[in-house]
């Protein structure tokens, strides 16, 4: 057996070796998926911990008189729980400029793939439009926050903001793999888009 | 405080004055044991300068993390993790194990830390505790490499974090996972056994307990459950117990922890009970809180016998507050108690007469 000195440094050098490769194949598969946009919900874009980010909340109203996405859950009062989240498939239909929005929900890839062919793992829950109030689609791709420096957090905080004096629609960016995994490549704010390199 | 040389010089005077020791033996006596290692001024400057160098590159950089490309700051976290473990690796080969101990144990959380912020660097979407499952592999990879208990000891806490870190721990929905702290901990054990190290001992140990809260919470068991997990943990405290009787000293955070693990089960498990089976439980309360006072007395093991105590403390408290049971029966409790605890006791002196 080799001395405990080559033996420490064969650790080191493979846990860095793994680090350096999942950076490298996330980056690849980040840039090799099919990119959506997907509209989000204002939600507190920092923590003192974790760093500065951009929750991604993924929320779409329903048009009028657009009926739920078969497969969706719903009811009135959505529990969208991390706990409850089943482990289900999302099929996204893509429209003009990337726009995507749920076009149903399946228990297997195979059976979302019948909605459409953009599939990714995740649920989404709906709560239908009744007269006086527009429903919505709340969805979960297994993406949660996007990470930006201070002062852009900040903007994008600034801009989801309900008080804000310049409000803007904000949508996330994602890149759906061959793999079916989503992953973040940015957010875009009104017609600004925030998508740093990887590097 | 005096080192055991100054002290021992000082006792040698006595007895080569008194005449026990040759005075041509006390320099040998004196030589034959080795000084404390003791740090002088210099070093201990050196030291204080190392540490608010580092202190200062700290805040340096998270003063300039946001402005720092990725790749940077990627640089920057592989290099802590790669710096401290090569030093460690230094030490290791300059037959200095203990500091090799300490970096190797810096390390294992610098890893750690590479992992968490490598996801942040590159928001890269991932699964809490995979990361943190990952980190304990890492660390576990890094004790065996370099024989530190500190890594292992960091392994255990890594994994015993992302069983508990998971929410699917307390869902319904899910199935029966299994905990790593089953394969961490018992790994631990063998590893402390084989190092006769003291504080991965206790590491292991606690890690036993703890994957069988985990197993406690995620099956929702009941009292029946719970009391079997009571008597398994008091199983191999009473094997720690043996294990320490026959000189292997790593059984003695197992004896006391499992035991304090033991009473925990079993007190949590009287508190959905209901009638009869009460009455049974605080019985068997007292009783076990008086031969844990007793088996602390025989072992000489404060823990023990502070356990012991404490247990009967509050055990007393409880059947106080059960008054709805009434007085007449909880003063059948205690006086049942009571005669059980004083048989046992005459049975125990006459055996030992």
């Amino acid at each position: 057996m080799p001395p405990a000195w080559i033996r420490i440094l064969a650790v080191a050098a493979l846990s860095i070796a793994a680090l350096v490769g999942l950076v490298v194949h996330e980056g690849m598969a980040r840039d090799a998926g099919t990119e959506v946009v997907m509209p989000m919900q204002p939600v507190d874009p920092q923590s003192l911990l974790s760093g500065h980010y951009v929750v991604i909340s993924l929320q779409a109203p329903l048009a009028p008189g657009q009926a739920c996405p078969p497969g969706a859950e719903t009811g009135i009062l959505p529990n969208f729980d991390a706990s409850m989240r089943k482990p289900r498939w999302v099929a996204l239909a893509v429209g003009a400029g990337r726009h995507a929005q749920v076009a149903g929900v399946a228990d297997t890839q195979a059976q979302a793939r019948r909605f459409a062919p953009l599939t990714a793992p995740g649920d989404a829950y709906c709560v239908a439009s009744v007269p006086d109030a527009q429903g919505f689609v709340a969805t979960w791709l297994g993406v949660d926050r996007f990470h930006l420096e201070q002062g852009e957090a900040q903007r994008v905080a600034d801009a989801m903001s309900p008080t804000s004096d310049h409000p803007a629609p904000v949508a996330a960016i994602l890149s759906v793999g061959g793999d079916g995994r989503a992953r973040v490549k940015g957010v875009i704010i009104g017609a600004q888009r925030i998508a740093p390199n990887w590097y | 405080m005096a080192s055991y040389k100054e002290q021992l010089d000082r006792d040698l005077d006595r007895w080569v004055a008194s005449g026990l020791v040759p005075a041509e033996n006390r320099a040998a006596i004196l030589s034959s044991v080795p000084g404390g290692a003791r740090m002088d001024a210099a070093t201990a400057l050196a030291w204080v300068g190392g540490v608010l160098a580092g202190v200062a590159l700290i805040a340096f950089v998270a003063a300039n993390w946001d402005a720092l490309p990725r790749l940077a700051k990627f640089a920057l976290v592989l290099g802590l993790y790669g710096g401290s473990a090569g030093a460690g690796a230094w030490f290791s080969r300059a037959g200095r194990p203990n500091a090799a101990n300490g970096l190797l144990t810096f390390a294992a959380f610098a890893l750690a830390s590479a992992i968490g912020l490598t996801g942040q660097i590159f928001d890269i979407t991932g699964d809490e505790r995979t990361a943190l499952y990952a980190a304990g592999v890492g660390a576990a990879a890094l004790a065996l490499a370099g024989r530190s208990s500190g890594a292992a000891i960091a392994a255990v806490w890594f994994v015993a974090a992302a069983d508990f870190v998971a929410v699917k721990l307390f869902s319904q929905t899910e199935g029966l996972d299994v905990a790593g702290l089953f394969l961490a901990a018992p790994a631990a054990a063998a590893l402390a056994a084989r190092w006769k190290s003291g504080p991965l001992a206790q590491a292991a140990a606690l890690g036993v307990v703890a994957a069988a809260v985990w197993l406690g919470m995620k099956l929702h068991a009941p009292p029946a459950g719970l009391i079997g997990l009571a008597v398994a943990l008091g199983v191999l405290a009473a094997a720690g117990r043996w294990l320490r009787e026959r000189g292997e000293a790593v059984g003695g955070p197992f004896y006391g922890w499992l035991a304090y693990g033991a009473v925990g089960f079993y007190v949590g498990a009287g508190i959905d009970l209901h009638q009869p089976y009460t009455i049974a439980h605080r019985i068997g309360w007292l009783l076990i809180g008086g031969a844990l006072v007793a088996l602390g007395r025989r072992d000489r093991t404060g823990s023990i016998t502070g356990l012991g105590v404490l247990s009967l403390m509050i055990g007393i408290s409880v059947v106080m507050y059960d008054m709805g049971l009434g007085l007449m029966t909880a003063s059948a409790v205690f006086l049942g108690a009571a005669i059980v605890a004083a048989v046992a006791g005459l049975m125990l002196r006459r055996r030992a007469a």
